[in-house]
């Protein structure tokens, strides 16, 4: 996600950053190398070193850093943000249950009715393009239960495995 | 681009070379992350 436009706001102490359509707030007290009354922020700017995907800021005194957009994407709790790092969170449990699994890959993709690439392809974590649906099956072949819960900011949504069954070879 | 997950020492997104590994082996040696 390319970031179009950078402006410093130090009346409301924050990053102003035009990403896509949308225009989202980062503030300055979430920064490494925090500006001052004394030391503002002297230039910002997309960081072209960073494909755009980053803001790069001078403070008065010369020193400066970079932020990653995903940190002004987390900090403004972005829902496709959230939701890959979620799908990310969920295939890492995965390879860890397909680790511990007694359950031969070949077996696995037998009974989970795909092809071979297609199954690489849900324990790719790279790969954004998977649904939940197709790990929950895949969890569900490797003998976990997965429980979703849902809550307000401040609870930690996610899904976790409660138990293991046995499964048979 | 690489987006790497520190904690689960994996790619989020596209594909780490065998050279970028190393990078971010020597970057975690020196504490740098």
């Amino acid at each position: 996600m390319r970031i179009e436009e950078a402006v410093a706001n130090n009346r409301r102490k924050g990053f102003e950053l035009k990403v896509g359509k949308e225009v989202l707030f980062f503030p300055y007290a979430r920064l490494r190398v925090q500006p001052s009354a004394q030391n503002r922020v002297e230039e910002v700017r997309p960081d072209p070193e960073l494909g755009y995907e980053g803001f790069t800021y001078s403070l008065e005194d010369g020193s400066e850093d970079t932020v990653h957009v995903d940190a002004v994407l987390e900090y403004n709790q972005d829902p496709d943000y959230m939701r890959e790092l979620l799908l990310h969170n969920l295939t890492v449990e995965v390879r860890k249950q397909l680790e511990e699994s007694e359950l031969s890959r070949r077996e696995v993709i037998r009974r989970l009715g795909t092809s071979p690439s297609q199954f690489y392809r849900l324990i790719d974590e790279a790969n954004r393009t998977k649904s939940f649906g197709q790990l929950f099956d895949l969890l569900h072949i490797l003998g976990c239960e997965v429980e979703v819960k849902v809550g307000g900011r401040g609870f930690r949504s996610g899904t976790r495995r409660t138990r293991r069954k046995a499964v048979g070879g | 681009m690489v987006k790497w997950d520190l904690e689960n020492g994996l790619a989020m997104k596209g594909k780490a070379t065998r050279r970028i590994k190393a990078l971010i082996e020597e970057l975690e040696a020196e504490g740098e992350l």
